[in-house]
């Protein structure tokens, strides 16, 4: 099942002349269960698909599909619901809410997708299960960096969203931390069956991945499943 | 809830800051409370020094009297017939007579140029109530005068001394008494406190040569009704021919002439009484609300700059919760409601201290004697106790009005909040 796709999607900043192409023409569809990876060097248009991909913007050209629907013709305030209810967000930084608990800020996420029920019981039993069982008061500033992003793997998990999109989730963790947490969200990703798609440049994160895409200059360079080995 | 929490504990993220703007409201809501208790106090002082002293709810009397009154002789007054009691009966609760007139006091060497008030001992304390009134000794029987504090003390007078008053009889012939002082006041109003000579009416007429009196005052039960009650007093003695015309300063046996009201007799209320003086309170009052304006202006503007300083700090976090599918409407409530909330604790502050020292004041009044002594303000007729004048609505008021203002001044800077693109902010630095 296609959970998210780009078609013939492109997008450009500035006009005429200073005009940059960050994505040009990109085709790309993701399935249900896949753990892939958008790699390439900086300026390649990682980012700017990964905000496709997750609807925090639009294609200027193209169109993109969240389960099926074409989102181009959607409200701010439809994307907001869309993304609240069916996309996950991991970031480089955490960004966890500072004023909110571990278990608060699982919990909003609960409250933003519009769920009413048990949303403090299904939030312990997540930070449970991603190890921070006995931290669930804590605030962020009281929380290593990699416990900070075992919240925010929480907290994008907990709605059960269809989509999990990563934005480099490793660049600011040690290499023992990064690898746990990779570990983590392949776990999650085997028990649950959330796609997840991350940007990243680091050879531990495309070791983990079962597909790698590698941009270039707005472009798709390549894209490699590799239980398969096939080139698609 | 959520927004609610999210809200509160923002705020409490830089502390010092939300200290600061909260400063600035609670000096604007405290500033406006207090301004409101004290201007209030004083247009209440004023209305209540010349209300229960002189003026009265309503009075009848020779028309232009306060100039009239100066005269020497007095002129216009005018009998208390059975007639006119009929009339009169029934309007209001109470009711009274004075005589206002200027005399001469003479203790050798010094001579004064005093007001006499000629009063009713019975029904005096019924329109005047005498709660503000201090008097060392006694008040005046048949054949002796009580002098006010300023008298007192320019002759310096104590109890038992004596003063002769000269003035000329209704007919202009000269008459003078000499009387002893049976008591010294004060009554709260220096229009009477520095010149003013009390005697009863009897002995008055005795030396006008006249019982007609200069004042006929009304007490009701509460002054806002004393426009309603003077209205229907004027149509009721319209046609009333009890009156004297002026310059008819007939001595007691000259029969009444037929007069109209309001040629000769008018109606006034303490409205009209204290018309001049209260203008001036509404000056003042203009001049706080300018103060306030600015004062919660200023309030505003940091309000506005601790939200747009707020916005910017979290730039990735609302980007990160918009990421999350929280609406901009709902970030837009977050940070109203920050600027609400501190709106709230400056506003409940500033009306909580406001409405204590409000409140202290309207109970323990501020003596204001030594402000006054001295200073030219005698004539001026206010009360020597300034009671602030505290009401609940108010400080509520005010504590609503700075919470508004803390609103607005969140506005702009959270719409700017919510124009973030998403995309752009949770990567923001």
């Amino acid at each position: 099942m296609t959970i998210c796709s780009l078609h013939n999607a492109s997008k450009t900043y500035g006009r005429d002349a200073a005009m940059v192409w960050a994505l040009r023409n990109i085709n790309l569809e993701f399935q249900a269960g896949e753990f892939a990876a958008l790699s390439g060097p900086s300026g390649s248009g990682k980012t700017t698909a990964l905000n496709l991909i997750g609807c925090l913007d639009k294609p200027t050209d193209g169109w993109v599909e969240v389960e099926g629907t074409n989102i181009s013709g959607m409200s701010k305030s439809r994307l907001a619901d869309l993304r609240g209810a069916k996309i996950g967000f991991i970031f480089q930084s955490f960004n966890l809410v500072p004023v909110l608990s571990a278990l608060e800020n699982v919990e909003l996420a609960l409250q933003l997708a519009g769920e009413t029920k048990n949303r403090r019981e299904r939030a312990s039993a997540l930070l449970m299960e991603v190890g921070l069982g006995d931290m669930l008061k804590r605030r962020p500033n009281q929380l290593s960096g990699g416990q900070q992003q075992r919240v925010a793997i929480a907290r994008a998990l907990v709605k059960e969203p269809a989509l999990i999109i990563a934005d480099e989730p490793t660049a600011n963790l040690d290499s023992k931390t990064g690898r746990a947490i990779l570990e983590l969200m392949r776990e999650m990703n085997k028990a649950k069956g959330t796609t997840f798609v991350f940007s990243t440049h680091d050879p531990m994160v495309m070791e983990f991945a079962n597909r790698v895409v590698q941009l270039r200059d707005g472009e798709i360079e390549s894209d490699v499943r590799k239980n398969s080995g096939e080139d698609l | 809830m959520f927004l609610i929490r999210m809200a509160l504990r923002n705020i409490l993220r830089h502390k010092l800051r939300t200290i600061l703007s909260a400063l600035v409201v609670l000096s604007g809501v405290w500033v406006l409370i207090v301004g409101q208790g004290f201007i209030g106090g004083l247009s209440e002082n004023v209305i209540r020094a010349s209300v229960d002293s002189m003026a009265g709810h309503i009075s009848i009397r020779p028309t232009e009297y306060p100039d009239a009154g100066f005269k020497h002789p007095v002129e216009g007054l005018f009998p208390v017939t059975p007639e006119l009691v009929e009339e009169i009966d029934g309007v209001s609760t109470a009711w009274t007579t004075r005589t206002y007139a200027m005399a001469d006091a003479i203790s050798h060497p010094n001579t004064l140029r005093v007001r006499l008030v000629g009063f009713d001992p019975e029904r005096d304390p019924l329109v005047f109530p005498r709660n503000g009134w201090k008097v060392v000794g006694e008040l005046p029987d048949e054949n002796s005068l009580m002098v006010s504090t300023g008298v007192a003390k320019l002759f310096e007078l104590e109890v038992g001394d004596v003063l002769v008053l000269k003035l000329r009889t209704v007919a202009g012939e000269f008459n003078a008494l000499m009387l002893p002082v049976s008591g010294i006041y004060s009554v709260g109003n220096p229009a009477l406190d520095s010149m003013g000579v009390f005697l009863q009416q009897g002995l008055l007429g005795k030396l006008i040569m006249s019982d007609r009196v200069s004042h006929l005052s009304f007490r009701v039960r509460h002054r806002d009704q004393a426009e309603k009650v003077a209205a229907g007093l004027r149509t009721k003695l319209k046609t009333f021919a009890g009156f004297a015309p002026p310059g008819e300063n007939a001595r007691e046996n000259s029969p009444p002439v037929e007069t109209t009201l309001d040629t000769h007799v008018e109606v006034v209320t303490w409205v009209d009484a204290t018309r001049e003086l209260l203008e001036l309170q509404q000056i003042r009052q203009k001049s706080l609300n300018f103060l306030v304006f600015i004062l919660l202006g200023i309030a505003g503007l940091g309000i506005a700059n601790t939200i747009l300083m707020a916005a910017f700090e979290r730039m990735r976090e609302i980007g990160t919760l918009r990421a999350m599918g929280m609406r901009r409407r709902k970030v837009l409530a977050m940070f109203l409601l920050e600027g609400a909330f501190i709106g709230v604790i400056g506003g409940f502050l500033g009306a909580i201290l406001g409405a204590a020292l409000i409140y202290n004041y309207s109970v323990n009044p501020i003596d204001m004697t030594p402000m006054i002594e001295g200073k030219g303000a005698e004539n001026f007729p206010i009360s020597t106790l300034l009671y602030t004048e505290f009401s609940v609505p108010m400080a509520v008021g005010s504590f609503i009005f700075g919470v508004v203002v803390s609103v607005l001044a969140s506005i702009y800077p959270s719409v700017l909040a919510t124009r973030m693109a998403p995309a752009d902010a949770v990567r923001a630095e």
